[in-house]
C-alpha cells in the first residue's frame, strides 16, 4: 500500500533510544515497519499546532 | 521538565529537511513516569479483543492484519492508546510541559498547543507496520469555515520512545 506514491530517495531509518524524539511536519511522508524482534516497543506520538485561528474541530488522530 | 538542549542548527534543519532528530528530548524520570502510566493503562485492557473506549481513553487492539476494526490477535494485544492523557496525569502533564513547549517555540512553533496524544505499540513479532503516509488531514482542516492556510506551517508532531 502507498508504494510508489512518495519520493523515497531520502528515506531514513532513525535508531532511537528511550527519551529521543523525532519532530516532523505532518506533510512529511512517514511510516513504520513490523516489529520482528522479541522486544516490545512503545512510541508516544503527539500533534502540536501553533497559535492562530482556533479550529472548529480537532482532527482525528492517525498512526505513526 | 527543563527544556531540552537543542542543537544550534535545529530550527534550520527542521525547516529545510522537514524533520529533526533530538537525542534525549525527554529526561529519564519523565520517560519512567510515562512507562509506568502506559503500563497502568495497559493493565486495564488485558482482556480486550475489540477496540474500546474507557473513560475517554481509546484502546485499539492489534489485529493479525494490522487493520482497524478487526479482532485482536490475542486478548489484550494493543496497537494504540488514544488520549492516554485522559486517564493518566503523566501524559496530561506532558501535553503542557514547559520544557517541551519551550523547545517547540524555539523551533518556530508559535504558542504551541497539543491536540492529540497517543501511545503506539509494536508487540514482539506481532506488531504490524504502517505504510508511508502523510498526516494531511492536520493541515487541510478548516478554521471557522476557511481553509487553515495560516496554520499550515505551524503543525508539527513529535513522537518519542518511552520504552525501557
Amino acid at each position: 500500500m502507498n508504494e510508489g506514491i512518495f519520493d523515497e530517495t531520502h528515506r531514513t531509518l532513525v535508531p532511537m533510544q528511550p527519551g529521543d524524539a523525532v519532530l516532523f511536519h505532518p506533510l512529511l511522508a512517514h511510516g513504520s515497519g513490523q516489529n520482528r524482534s522479541d522486544r516490545p516497543r512503545r512510541l508516544v506520538t503527539m500533534w502540536f499546532r501553533g497559535g492562530g485561528p482556533a479550529l472548529i474541530k480537532e482532527p482525528a488522530e492517525e498512526g505513526p | 521538565m527543563t527544556a531540552p538542549t537543542l542543537p544550534p542548527d535545529a530550527r534550520t534543519t527542521l525547516e529545510s529537511e522537514g524533520w529533526l532528530f533530538i537525542r534525549q528530548f525527554l529526561d529519564g524520570d519523565t520517560v519512567k513516569g510515562l512507562v509506568r502510566a502506559s503500563e497502568a493503562l495497559e493493565s486495564s485492557a488485558t482482556t480486550l479483543v475489540r477496540d474500546t473506549v474507557m473513560l475517554g481513553v481509546g484502546f485499539e487492539v492489534q489485529s493479525a492484519t494490522g487493520r482497524r476494526g478487526e479482532p485482536a490477535v490475542m486478548p489484550g494485544a494493543l496497537r494504540k492508546i488514544s488520549f492516554p492523557s485522559k486517564g493518566q496525569p503523566a501524559f496530561a502533564n506532558l501535553r503542557r510541559d514547559r520544557g517541551v513547549l519551550s523547545a517547540l517555540a524555539q523551533l518556530g512553533l508559535d504558542a504551541p498547543k497539543c491536540l492529540v496524544d497517543q501511545v503506539n505499540f509494536k508487540l514482539p513479532r506481532l506488531g504490524t507496520g504502517f505504510p508511508f503516509h502523510q498526516d494531511a488531514h492536520f493541515v487541510i482542516g478548516k478554521t471557522r469555515g476557511r481553509p487553515a492556510a495560516r496554520t499550515r506551517a505551524d503543525w508539527w508532531s513529535f513522537p518519542t520512545i518511552p520504552s525501557r
